[in-house]
């Protein structure tokens, strides 16, 4: 999460958080204060005591202050406050296309009709028809990513592959649309600057790992992910292969129902877009879509960091606080 | 690898050893006092906590480790990724191998044919540099196993797979080329080849070899083709897939040698005899170094700061410090 102030950005506000720290940090200074007060003016003796707590008082002022000082401004260095940027244009060479399909029960769903994995399978035979360039790899999910097709220009190996798409595909249960991602993550391939771009059929449904994570992830390699989204609010049971609905612990039926607070989270993040199945435009959208983010340009923005000041300050501080400790002052500590 | 914005700033870590000294060896050091007992009108001292001098070492020894932790995180610290930009397209290579009983013949100690060349494939595959690789394989009939990709390691897990007689008792060579060459269609590299590897006689499936063959030369596709083993007899083993069954014998080796120089030859490729794993590396070897394109790359190096891990880190070793000494120990300076 980044805010903006200016041209001076905080990379890492969350940091300031730690300034709670300074509370109890304060209070054990307080506490040492007092207790260092009462003994060492016992142990003084008559004739030194005034000295020692003179020098006691001013010690543990100056000791104190540079160890706070040090606290905040490693606090500012973690931060990562940085400058204006430096905009990169590079140009991609082409776009590499993952299909990421959910093959978990609740994609039998026929609310979406014929079937919510059919549809699915339908608009990615749609987009290799459509979308004469490009190459084209697929993988699938249940309860982890598994590779199908590699990145390849074979387009008829993927059509090939789509009828056959089913639950039934793997035995591993759940929904983990984490794994989905990073194993498409690691499809793509090295060594080309290529604009990568995952296309997601799930309704949602997801049981297992952090999906926001993985799409941060994806961001970070520069890889967009445009979720099709395939069901309905309203949901639908699910039945087994028997054709009895599926029901829970307690015995109730289950409803499978798209789940829209999930996409719209992720679509917060800028490398990822949210589209509905049951749209009339979704394949129109979507193409338009991939077109523009991998027509022209991948940029980055190079910010240089400001880190390094407020770091001098506080390694100075804590030399400083090192010194006050050292350096017996009037003969006495 | 880990590179240094301001590597001059490492110098101050000097300091270090001679702090160290004065804070904890110097004999006129301050944060000690001397006084007489008998003002001391308190209990006698016991040793409080177990282990006080160990943990006391600790602590020191997480202050002193932090610091250092600060200092390199002060000299701009970058992990630096390398990676190879390619900017030529390789070429496509399609591998087209018998699975037919006839290859488990015992004639390339110490394996058999089959297993020999998923060898020279593998250690083909393996010294290509960004050249798309796929693999058909056939039988009594002729199956896709990966389409062109750059995906080496997915490519040699299923050449791994790979069984004699998975696609049952007869030789579809013709449908085993036909089969490459469609799925070589909608590739955009300039130079395409089939590598074939046989040791048989087309016998099944509905494309006949020389078809298949024009079929490649009208999409300028070369194939090489390799005729596998040595005349007459020879023994033979293979298991049978659905019994387990082995199956031992003397097997009447043979393969139609004018057969494959003409679809060599139709595609303006090269035929090779290989009698020998010696032989048949050689072949691999040559065929290599023949269908090599110069390819054009650049170095993409991509850095990412880890200086806010070490402030981080360093912030937290200091504060236990802190926390072991003035919470625990009650240190009052």
């Amino acid at each position: 999460m980044d805010f903006q102030g200016g041209t001076i950005m905080v990379v890492k506000p969350d940091t300031f958080y730690l300034f709670f720290l300074l509370i109890p940090v304060v209070y054990i200074l307080y506490l040492r204060f007092k207790r260092g007060h009462k003994d060492l003016g016992s142990i003084g003796g008559k004739f030194r005591s005034r000295l020692i707590m003179d020098v006691f008082v001013v010690k543990w002022f100056f000791s104190s202050l540079l160890f706070i000082l040090f606290i905040i401004f490693s606090i500012l260095a973690a931060a990562d406050f940085t400058g204006p940027g430096k905009t990169t244009i590079k140009s991609s060479e082409g776009v590499d296309l993952v299909f990421l399909v959910d093959i978990s029960g609740s994609m039998l769903g026929t609310d979406v009709p014929p079937s919510r994995l059919k549809r699915s399978t339908d608009l990615i035979s749609a987009y290799i028809e459509n979308l004469h360039e490009g190459r084209f790899g697929l993988v699938v999910f249940k309860g982890e990513g598994i590779k199908i097709i590699p990145v390849t220009e074979d387009r008829s190996s993927l059509s090939a592959v789509l009828p056959y798409l089913s639950p039934d595909m793997f035995s591993s249960s759940g929904s983990n649309l984490e794994s989905g991602i990073n194993t498409s993550l690691s499809t793509f391939t090295k060594g080309e600057e290529r604009k990568k771009i995952i296309i997601l059929f799930t309704d949602g449904e997801v049981l297992k790992g952090d999906a926001m994570a993985s799409a941060e992830k994806a961001r970070n390699l520069n890889v967009d992910i445009i979720i099709i989204g395939t069901g309905t609010s309203g949901g639908i049971e699910i039945y087994n292969a028997n054709g009895d609905p599926i029901r829970d612990d307690k015995g109730n039926i289950v409803i499978s129902s798209l789940n829209n607070s999930l996409f719209e989270n992720m679509s917060f993040l800028e490398n990822v877009f949210y589209l509905n199945s049951s749209d009339s435009t979704v394949l129109k959208d979507s193409i338009d879509i991939i077109k523009e983010r991998s027509g022209s340009s991948i940029i980055s923005d190079i910010r240089e960091s400001r880190y390094r000041i407020f770091l001098s300050f506080a390694i100075l501080f804590l030399f400083l606080y090192i010194s006050v400790r050292i350096f017996p002052w009037k003969n006495t500590f | 690898m880990i590179t240094f914005d301001f590597p001059g700033m490492l110098l101050v870590i000097i300091l270090l050893p001679p702090l160290i000294f004065l804070r904890h060896f110097w004999k006129n050091r301050g944060g000690r006092l001397s006084f007489s007992f008998t003002i001391w009108d308190q209990e006698v001292f016991k040793p409080g906590i177990y282990f006080s001098k160990l943990i006391l070492f600790l602590g020191s020894f997480f202050f002193w480790l932090g610091l250092l932790f600060l200092i390199i995180a002060n000299a701009g610290p970058s992990l630096v990724t390398r990676e190879k930009i390619y900017m030529t397209r390789g070429i496509d290579i399609m591998f087209v191998l018998d699975e037919s009983p006839s290859m488990g013949a015992k004639d390339f100690l110490p394996v058999n044919r089959f297993e020999s060349a998923k060898g020279v494939i593998k250690n083909f595959v393996q010294g290509r540099d960004h050249d798309p690789v796929g693999l058909v394989s056939f039988g009594k009939n002729a199956v896709l196993r990966i389409p062109p990709g750059l995906d080496y390691d997915n490519f040699l897990a299923q050449l791994g797979n790979l069984q004699l007689l998975d696609l049952g008792n007869g030789t579809a060579m013709g449908m085993g080329i036909a089969l490459a060459c469609l799925h070589l269609k909608e590739s955009t590299a300039k130079g395409k080849i089939i590598i074939l590897l046989t040791d048989g006689e087309n016998n099944s499936g509905e494309i006949v070899p020389e078809s298949a063959a024009q079929i490649a030369a009208a999409m300028g596709i070369k194939i090489y083709s390799i005729g596998l083993g040595s005349s007459g007899k020879v023994p033979l083993e293979y298991t049978d897939l659905e019994t387990g069954k082995i199956y031992r014998g003397i097997y009447e080796s043979g393969y139609n040698e004018d057969i494959l120089k003409e679809i060599s030859a139709m595609t303006n490729g090269e035929f090779y005899q290989a009698r020998s794993p010696a032989a048949l590396d050689t072949i691999m070897s040559s065929l290599d170094s023949l269908e090599r394109i110069e390819k054009r790359t650049r170095l993409n190096i991509k850095t990412r700061p880890i200086h806010r891990e070490l402030i981080l880190l360093g912030f937290i070793l200091i504060l236990s410090d802190f926390f072991l000494k003035k919470w625990i120990f009650r240190e009052v300076l």
